[in-house]
């Protein structure tokens, strides 16, 4: 027994842990843990010869540390502007007078060491910071530290690249990142990062999915619960660690990380292709994001521009309600790198009860619904806070000037809802317009398709509009009556149910008969089972997450218009959900070969 | 040399931190003039960015910013410009 053998040797216990999965890969490495630096430097009194050598020391730490950051600064190949402006704020910090004289100072008058003084000198910056009302300016005083801790460390004579001694590759784990750590973390020696904070939109996950290294944040204790030197295998798409794991773990991980890169080096090939039928059928491939950061990745996997930008990140990951201006640099950004390419913003599509403590000013208090799906939820709320949606089509049309934006309102279940809206869209055109603000006049306004009535009645509606989303999530919760996350009726949950083909198939119907575009942007989009029903039933855009394009788009290029719409008509005839898995088992591997051995 | 003086009512959307802050005490160190803000506390030299976050600039605020030296106007020109983005630059 090898793996027994293995684990008394050096003592360490196997176990598994669940992080939440930030950015995608395998990697099986030993670790690097990196510990906050607990800085409880005690006051020592100087006699009074050794004042000026302890200035001194003082100096050329901080003069070390400024050399660090611009040393730092310059080595940053890519351009991530807000880290960059960071470090910028952060040179500038560690040369202020705030803290360089006033340390200096403390020294002198009191004759004690630097670390001492400098701790004093941070509290007197601290105590100012903590009297400024504002959120964002509040918080620089995190940047303070980062910029102390940096100076702190070389008083003590430490090291403070903690790569530098490192050899081989690591999984780096620590409690938390700064942005400068994980920036610097960009260096081959990182194979994966592990982090005890921090969610799917934490810096660390950010930066992490930008440099494509494998990440899993989240994970509570985990500083405690694992040394430097330990083996890990961390596991980017489930979340899932292995710490100290048996060599039969490690070989098969090794297999599985293996395979992954093979896959993804042959799907690099795909992103600069186009994405067309083997006999010429064209069918965008777009991107499902929430946050601008995600740009990159949609860049980087080839989507012919977004499918669906999620708005609601910059109404929850703020201290205040955006107003205009805020969403408006957003969408200004996106729009301007992605045209000409299409880039569809979603108007705000939330439940109204997440909305009570952010909006002091809020009429609406829905309280405990006892319905929610059925509720005050997306384009309704919106209609009730009409304030909120005029401050959104406000930006959205400023930025409609800087390339292609497409407006998409979720949730639409009748023509007079849409209609109110697209009246009061015209009133915000007529009052931009009378203000001289440039935008464009021609926008495209689509509706999401998600729910049984506007299936039903997707022949009027594609008379008010520019093109359909269809969201199958929605979709499906809606027409089956299922909710996904009740353990009960999970299972009964069935994307392949007729009854959810057939409706896509009668609004794709609907919306050519007028001549407008149909897409989908539900979970459905971007799993490759269903890609080939989709793109049979002839829908023109499928959007999904970025890293499932270059595979969509291998099995696009691998079909004929022909044969997609033979199975759409074959799939369309089964009676029930079973069936058509049943006919899609038999059928993927036949046609696609290349794509459903390796799954 | 006399100080030239100017009110700017700051237009940054977040206020006066970040990338904001930190380019005002690059043009207050990079250039050939003193620069100051008047703040509740006095005159704030704007080449310390931490005095400048301190002064807590939220957008909406009427400041006084005043300049001495050969690159007063220049500066004071630059700082209206930085200060009246409505976007981050």
């Amino acid at each position: 027994m090898g793996g027994y053998r293995d684990r008394m040797k050096n003592g360490a216990e196997s176990r598994t842990l669940y992080g939440i999965a930030a950015s995608p890969g395998i990697v099986v490495g030993r670790i690097l843990v990196l510990k906050r630096r607990t800085r409880r430097a005690g006051r020592y009194h100087l006699p009074p010869e050794l004042v000026e050598q302890e200035v001194e020391r003082f100096r050329r730490a901080a003069a070390q540390a400024e050399r660090e950051l611009v040393e730092l600064r310059r080595s940053l190949v890519r351009d991530i502007p807000d880290s960059l402006s960071i470090i910028d704020s952060h040179i500038l910090m560690v040369k202020d007078r705030m803290i360089l004289d006033r340390t200096v100072e403390i020294i002198r008058r009191e004759q004690v060491n630097a670390e001492w003084a400098l701790a004093r000198a941070l509290q007197r910056i601290k105590r100012q910071f903590d009297r400024i009302a504002d959120p964002y300016i509040k918080d620089r005083y995190e940047d303070v530290k980062y910029v102390a801790d940096r100076v702190f460390g070389l008083l003590a004579g430490r090291d403070t690249d903690p790569l530098a001694d490192v050899a081989e590759g690591v999984i780096v784990v620590a409690q938390d990142f700064s942005p400068e750590d994980t920036l610097r973390m960009s260096s081959e020696k990182v194979l994966g990062f592990l982090t005890e904070k921090g969610g799917l939109t934490s810096h660390t996950a950010i930066v992490a999915r930008s440099l494509s290294i494998p990440a899993v944040v989240g994970l509570e204790q985990v500083t405690q619960l694992c040394a430097t030197g330990d083996t890990l295998i961390l596991d980017g798409f489930s979340g899932r660690v292995y710490l100290n794991p048996t060599p039969d773990q490690v070989k098969q991980y090794q297999e599985y990380a293996r395979q992954h890169r093979a896959l993804s080096d042959e799907m690099a090939f795909y992103i600069h292709l186009s994405s067309e039928t083997l006999d010429g059928m064209t069918v965008r491939l777009a991107a499902n994001i929430e946050m601008p950061d995600e740009l990159q990745s949609v860049l980087r996997y080839g989507a012919e521009g977004v499918g669906l930008f999620r708005s609601e990140f910059d109404y929850f990951h703020r201290e205040q309600t955006p107003d205009e201006e805020m969403l408006y640099a957003t969408y200004r950004d996106l729009v301007s790198v992605l045209a000409p390419m299409p880039v569809t913003i979603r108007t705000l599509d939330v439940g109204g009860d997440k909305f009570v403590d952010k909006l002091p000013q809020a009429m609406v208090c829905p309280g405990q619904e006892r319905n929610p799906a059925l509720g005050l939820r997306s384009i309704r709320f919106s209609l009730r806070e009409p304030s909120l949606l005029r401050t959104q089509f406000r930006a959205m049309l400023r930025a409609s000037a800087h390339g292609r934006l497409r407006i998409l309102l979720p949730l639409i279940t009748s023509l007079s809802e849409l209609q109110r809206i697209r009246a009061m869209l015209s009133r915000v055109m007529e009052e931009l317009a009378q203000r001289g603000i440039a935008f464009d006049r021609d926008v495209e306004v689509g509706i999401m398709i998600e729910v049984p009535s506007a299936v039903v009645m997707a022949d009027v509606l594609a008379g008010e509009v520019d093109f359909f989303s269809i969201g199958t999530n929605d979709l499906i919760q809606y027409s089956l009556a299922i909710d996904r996350s009740n353990q009960y009726v999970a299972h009964m949950y069935e994307p392949f149910h007729p009854a959810v083909l057939r409706m896509i198939r009668q609004t794709v119907e609907a919306g050519h008969s007028r001549g407008i575009e149909v897409s989908i942007c539900g979970e459905m989009a971007g799993d490759i089972i269903s890609t080939p029903v989709l793109l049979g039933l002839g829908v023109d855009e499928l959007s999904m997450r970025p890293s499932a394009i270059p595979y969509a788009k291998r099995l696009l290029r691998h079909s004929t218009s022909r044969q997609l719409a033979e199975l759409a008509r074959e799939v369309l005839g089964c009676r029930d959900g079973g069936e058509v898995r049943n006919l899609l088992t038999g059928y993927l591997p036949r046609h696609y070969p290349e794509e459903f051995d390796s799954l | 040399m006399k100080w030239q003086e100017r009110k700017i009512t700051v237009r940054n959307h977040c206020g006066v931190h970040g990338r904001v802050a930190a380019r005002l005490a690059e043009l207050a160190r990079e250039a050939d003039a003193s620069l100051q803000i008047d703040s509740a506390a006095g005159p704030v030299d704007c080449t310390s960015i931490l005095e400048v976050l301190s002064m807590a600039l939220v957008c909406g605020t009427e400041v006084t910013v005043r300049a001495r030296g050969s690159g007063a106007q220049g500066l004071l020109d630059a700082v209206q410009e930085l200060l009246t983005r409505e976007d981050d630059p």
